[in-house]
């Protein structure tokens, strides 16, 4: 079973989550940047990471992951509607635009 | 018709004058011929000579026939050839006498000129009377009437006798039928009588006629005549000269014949000889002077006269220049003035489109103080009332290095509240200041100490004008010119009419770069709200639609499982799991409901529709309901939740926005409460009533406290919600007449406090604050 890690200061959005990807996937949770990189300690298939957070925010965890070298796919999620240009800036390939319908993340989840 | 009189010379006329010079001519010559001595047709007094001249001379030529005839009668007793000879040659003498006057010695005016009466004499004295004489003896001759031993006394007594009468008589002939009014002014009269007088008493000295005066025959007496005959000559003009030679002469004449005066000789006609001879020469000198002198008073009267018409020409000139010259000056200033108002014009053009160029403010200013310097000014400033006070936007001056002294001087010494700068004054008043020449006295007045004083004067302000920058009828700044004395320029009216056109025009751009402003500030303040909006509306519809689709799953699941199960309490419970997922759904969507109203509030309030519903209600109950509206969030975090109401207080307010109140106020103090204890009072207080909330939590910073009732103010990233509550809070407080204060300290807490009047005052919705 694929491990992901759902980053999200919004707990209803990352409990609903985990609820729904609970049945096929092995599911961590965090609710913030710092939160995260002490949960990547362990190894994770894929992060999906929302943009705006207190602490350490989307981006920041990303430049974090590269600095340390840490090779992990990351989908990036994120209400604002330049989500497409900060991906590409990131230099990460995946990102759902809020609000998003579950299949969408499973069926990056599953071709990752 | 218009008659004209037409002088009737026809030949009635020239009859009528022949036969009067006819019988005048007989007269004369019978009276003449009784002196007759050398001949006894001829004589030295030959009257009818000058007679006959004088006739055909001014009566013209063609009365010549009474000449003969009168010539012809008074030779009567003559043989007749003789007397026919006699006449025609008497004809011929005047006939030609009158004619070489007319040719040579300028007609009847002979007695004008000197010249003329030179001329006279010459021709018409000594030629014509020479042929009289001439012909005379011929015909004398022919007719056997004389001996040739008598021709040289004939002919000599025939010419005097021509020629004195030419001489003496003539003239004053003429003279007299050339003018015979006697224009003479009273002291001319005096003059006159005075003159004839004294000719009275020389001829007795020198004739003893009219009366015996000593020896009449002492020759040298004659001389007397000549004072006489100059004073007539020098200051009576020559009519009466030539009067007074022929009276004279008259005297003189009768005298000798009578054998008294200086020229009574024994030989009678040897004395009319010489006494004719004395005659003749002192009349054409006498003549010729008098004549030299009415010339010269004639040169001399027209000679004023031209200076009079001269006088009066250059007068005409010189008032026609200044006439041109008036006109020019008209043109000139006319010109000048154009000139001005074209240079104006160019000015003000020029200003528009700096004002228009850009919609950079202080730029624009700065662009404008720079044009403005040292075309119409060697300082320019503009001021500019902002919210914290009166700005001065710009300062300019030829030399900019000068702009940084003076403003860093201006620096030290501010202007005192008791003596506001002109600036300040057109400001407050709204009306221009001009002050076209600027006296020391004025520096010393406006100075607060000798520092400033000096700086004051450093300056070399020569004149000052401010004009007050208006726009939609507020006084927004004001527009400052100054001259020094390196332009030595006074500013009077025209220039002020130019400062106000120019600062009605700088006031309209100025005012139209805040509104542009206002408007975008409040575009982006619309578009950032949107975005925000947008983006934390989508974060709850996320949640929102991530539950939708637990739902569909555990629904699916669930169906599933009833199918192949049979346990109803399996299936029961299943639904119950179905319906408590939807039960959360029903949360979401509440909550979704909320943030959506709260934006509608936030548009209602801008828009100025914050309408409110009043009732008449007890405040303790709106608390009651607002507390339990959040007990879930109390409850979530175990929080300790106090409320202290005590008596009733009755009041009209709207009750669901107020609950919306006290629900914002209980949620802030639950969200940064930190877990501690809440209390919540509502007491009267006055005629009004005080809600309290207080919570012990993070507290808020005096920095915030300015901006946290602001839109979209969050005192922490992240938040959930728009950052809205105490916006709308603070909008439904004050629509209801009321007021929403907070105190607070970092890290002891903070409590809100609520007034409400018991009735809302009849305050206009809010809306548009803020701008």
């Amino acid at each position: 079973m694929k491990r992901i890690l759902v980053v999200d200061d919004d707990a209803r959005i990352v409990d609903r989550l985990a609820l729904l990807l609970g049945q096929k996937y092995e599911v961590r949770l965090a609710s913030n940047g710092f939160d995260a990189l002490d949960q990547l300690d362990q190894e994770v298939d894929a992060v999906l990471l929302d943009l705006r957070m207190p602490g350490l925010d989307g981006p920041g965890l990303v430049a974090e992951l590269q600095k340390h070298r840490i090779q992990v796919p990351v989908i990036l999620m994120s209400a604002n509607p330049n989500l497409a240009e900060s991906a590409r800036s990131l230099g990460v390939r995946h990102y759902l635009a809020k609000p998003f319908d579950i299949e969408a993340l499973e069926g990056i989840l599953d071709r990752l | 018709m218009t008659a004209v009189a037409v002088p009737r010379r026809g030949l009635t006329h020239d009859i009528a004058g022949v036969l009067l010079l006819a019988g005048v001519y007989f007269v004369a010559a019978r009276l003449s011929l009784m002196t007759a001595y050398t001949h006894h047709t001829v004589t030295a007094l030959w009257a009818p000579a000058g007679i006959s001249l004088a006739a055909l001379l001014m009566g013209g030529r063609r009365l010549w026939p009474g000449v003969f005839a009168g010539a012809v009668l008074s030779y009567a007793g003559f043989r007749a050839d003789v007397a026919i000879g006699l006449a025609a040659t008497n004809t011929i003498g005047a006939v030609l006498g009158a004619w070489l006057v007319d040719h040579f010695a300028n007609g009847r005016h002979a007695f004008r000129r000197a010249r003329d009466v030179l001329s006279w004499t010459m021709w018409t004295g000594l030629v014509a009377s020479a042929v009289v004489a001439t012909l005379t003896v011929i015909v004398l001759a022919l007719g056997g009437d004389v001996i040739p031993a008598e021709y040289d006394d004939v002919w000599i007594e025939r010419w005097l006798g021509n020629l004195g009468s030419v001489l003496l008589l003539a003239p004053a002939l003429v003279l007299w039928w050339d003018r015979f009014q006697l224009r003479w002014r009273r002291q001319q009269v005096l003059e006159g009588i005075a003159f004839l007088a004294s000719l009275v008493i020389v001829c007795g000295i020198v004739f003893g006629v009219p009366f015996e005066v000593g020896n009449s025959h002492d020759s040298p007496r004659a001389f007397a005549f000549f004072p006489i005959l100059a004073w007539s000559a020098f200051r009576l003009g020559p009519r009466a000269t030539a009067t007074a030679v022929a009276v004279l002469a008259g005297i003189a004449v009768l005298a000798t014949l009578q054998g008294q005066g200086p020229f009574a000789l024994a030989d009678p006609s040897q004395a009319l000889v010489l006494v004719q001879a004395f005659l003749s020469t002192s009349a054409a000198t006498t003549l010729g002077v008098a004549a030299a002198v009415d010339e010269r008073q004639r040169a001399q009267r027209q000679v004023a006269v031209l200076n009079v018409e001269l006088e009066q020409r250059i007068q005409e000139r010189t008032a026609a220049l200044a006439r041109s010259e008036a006109l020019l000056a008209e043109a000139r200033q006319l010109r000048e003035r154009a000139e001005a108002e074209e240079e104006r014009e160019r000015f003000l053009s020029e200003a528009s489109k700096v004002l228009g160029a850009s919609l950079e403010l202080d730029a624009t200013l700065h662009g404008l103080a720079r044009l403005a310097v040292p075309r119409t000014a060697d300082w320019c400033a503009i001021h500019l009332v902002e919210a914290g006070g009166i700005r001065q936007v710009t300062l300019a001056h030829v030399d900019p290095a000068r702009v940084k002294q003076v403003q860093e001087l201006m620096q030290r010494f501010p202007p005192r509240p008791e003596q506001p700068p002109a600036y300040q004054r057109v400001i407050d008043s709204g009306q221009p200041i001009l002050i076209p020449a600027i006296s020391d006295a004025l520096l010393v007045q406006s100075a607060h100490s000798p520092e400033q004083l000096a700086f004051a004067r450093s300056l070399n302000l020569v004149s000052m004008m401010v004009v007050p920058l208006i726009a939609r009828g507020r006084t927004i700044g004001a527009l400052s010119f100054a001259t020094t004395t390196a332009s030595g320029r006074h500013y009077g009216d025209p220039e002020l009419s130019l400062a106000m056109e120019l600062g009605r025009r700088v006031a309209i751009a100025v005012d139209n770069t805040r509104l542009f402003q206002q408007t975008q500030e409040a575009v982006k303040a619309r578009e950032d709200f949107l975005a925000i909006a947008s983006h934390e509306l989508r974060t709850p519809v996320t949640s929102l639609r991530l539950q939708v689709q637990i739902v569909e799953r555990a629904l699916n699941e669930e169906l599933a499982r009833a199918r192949t199960a049979n346990d109803p309490w399996l299936l029961a419970a299943g639904f119950q799991r179905v319906l408590d997922f939807i039960g959360v759904l029903g949360e979401d969507s509440r909550r979704l409901v909320r943030l959506v109203n709260g934006l509608l509030d936030v548009t209602r309030i801008a828009t100025g529709k914050l309408d409110l519903h009043l009732e008449e209600l007890d405040f303790r109950d709106i608390v009651r309901s607002g507390i339990e509206s959040v007990r879930p969030e109390v409850s979530n975090r175990g929080v300790r939740l106090t409320s202290r109401l005590g008596d009733p207080l009755p009041g009209r307010w709207d009750r669901l926005r107020l609950e919306q109140v006290i629900a914002n106020l209980l949620s802030n103090a639950v969200k940064y409460g930190e877990g501690r204890p809440i209390v919540v009072k509502a007491e009267a207080e006055g005629p009004d009533v005080v809600l309290t909330v207080q919570d012990q939590g993070v507290g808020v910073d005096s920095a915030f406290q300015a901006r946290m009732f602001d839109r979209f103010e969050q005192a922490t990233h992240g938040q959930q919600g728009l950052g809205l509550g105490l916006y709308i809070t603070k909008q439904i407080v004050e629509s209801h007449g009321g007021t929403i204060s907070v105190e607070s300290r970092v890290g002891e807490g903070s409590t809100f406090r609520v007034r409400l009047p018991r009735a809302p005052a009849q305050t206009p919705s809010p809306g548009g604050t803020g701008t």
